[in-house]
């Protein structure tokens, strides 16, 4: 069986339900998926990202899958969208970027340890750099301490999309705060 | 465990069975029927043009009403098309609506002479009401037929979707209106829909969000 052929099969089957042919379809195409946009990215390192992005919209973009049809076109397709769509958000987020921390005086009377300001201010920035939605996840959920499930009810979303969101997040935060190390 | 790789276990936990949405041309034909139907009803209701028996007998509001139908029809189907993220391989459909709307908008400015200079100012007309209310359902039938597929072109979609209100809102208030004058059927007939495709193609990244 070709890998076009496989991978329809198990798109079918996943259709249906079939939870093991869904996860062996995504690990099947999530190394084509990286090797599809790797080379159209100024920088490398944002294949992770958009192969996540791709993922999780072929999750919900499984029903528009039709049988009668390949399924590397439609695959293709949303791999596209999906990194047009982070570049276009990369470079717009790049040109507003503005840190929200100017005067570390209002964190004084509330920083217990004086000398942790400064790491405060590295954790507030790294914070706002994150994209809205996760910069909300990541306060509801790590800061204010709501569950996933409530957080979801609030923002509309599925619980596992508030848990990979907010999973998202924490490794970008582990990642920029990493420099500063 | 990757990120991707707990991606891919927690969203094959996630999943659940899925209906595969019908064949696009079924979905369109819906679309048609439900706006036509509901257009008629509104027409009916509203009442016809009083020389609607001449009218039918006349070729060229024959060829208009039919040839802007087609239209409708095409911006309908490609609307279902585009539900689907590699539009089933067929990017070359969507010209088709382009083509017509253009050729028909050509063709409206020879054939009516049409001179954009003789409107100096726009007020409410009571055809901008009859506009409104030919277009409600249409624009929520296929919004809601939109949103449930998954566009990787949400500003052809916005097109194609206003396209489709627009031309059978046309027809429509062709045959609600008695007057044929063309500068009448261009500013109040054409402008509500034109509006509303500038306000769907602003808000279409936002709509058709996934």
């Amino acid at each position: 069986m070709s890998q076009a052929d496989r991978w329809k099969d198990l798109a079918i089957k996943a259709q249906v339900g079939d939870k093991r042919a869904y996860s062996e379809l995504l690990s099947d195409v999530l190394p084509f998926i990286k090797l599809s946009i790797t080379s159209k990215l100024a920088d490398s390192s944002w294949a992770d990202d958009i192969a996540q992005d791709v993922l999780i919209s072929v999750h919900k973009s499984l029903h528009t899958y039709s049988a009668d049809r390949p399924f590397k076109p439609w695959l293709n397709a949303i791999i596209n969208f999906r990194r047009i769509d982070y570049l276009r958000k990369h470079y717009k987020a790049r040109e507003v970027k503005e840190l929200s921390q100017k005067n570390s005086e209002i964190f004084q009377p509330n920083v217990a340890f004086q000398q942790s300001l400064s790491e405060l201010g590295y954790i507030e920035r790294a914070v706002s750099s994150l994209p809205l939605k996760q910069q909300k996840i990541f306060k509801m959920m790590k800061i204010q301490g709501y569950s996933a499930k409530e957080v979801a009810d609030e923002m509309g979303m599925s619980v596992s999309a508030v848990k990979i969101a907010s999973h998202r997040s924490v490794t970008k935060l582990k990642e920029i705060l990493g420099k500063y190390e | 465990m990757s990120n991707s790789e707990e991606l891919i276990s927690s969203l094959s936990s996630d999943l659940k069975k899925v209906d595969a949405m019908p064949h696009p041309l079924k979905r369109a034909i819906t679309i048609l029927l439900i706006a036509a139907t509901y257009m008629a009803v509104a027409v009916f209701a509203l009442g016809m043009r009083s020389d609607i028996e001449v009218k039918i007998h006349d070729n060229i509001f024959v060829f208009e009403m039919a040839y802007i139908f087609i239209t409708a029809l095409s911006a309908a189907i490609c609307s279902s098309w585009l539900c689907v993220p590699d539009v089933r391989g067929a990017k070359w459909i969507l010209a088709t609506p382009i083509v017509l709307l253009s050729f028909g908008v050509m063709w409206s400015f020879i054939h009516f002479d049409i001179d954009i200079h003789k409107i100096t100012h726009i007020e409410m007309h009571h055809c901008h009401i009859k506009s409104i209310i030919f277009g409600t359902v249409p624009i929520f039938a296929i919004l809601f037929f939109s949103v449930k597929g998954r566009t990787t072109h949400p500003y052809m979609m916005a097109l194609m979707n206003i396209i489709f209100v627009g031309t059978l809102g046309y027809i429509a208030l062709r045959v609600a209106c008695s007057s044929d004058n063309a500068e009448h059927i261009c500013y109040i007939h054409v402008m509500p829909y034109l509006l509303l495709g500038i306000a769907m193609a602003a808000l279409g990244k936002h709509i058709y969000r996934w």
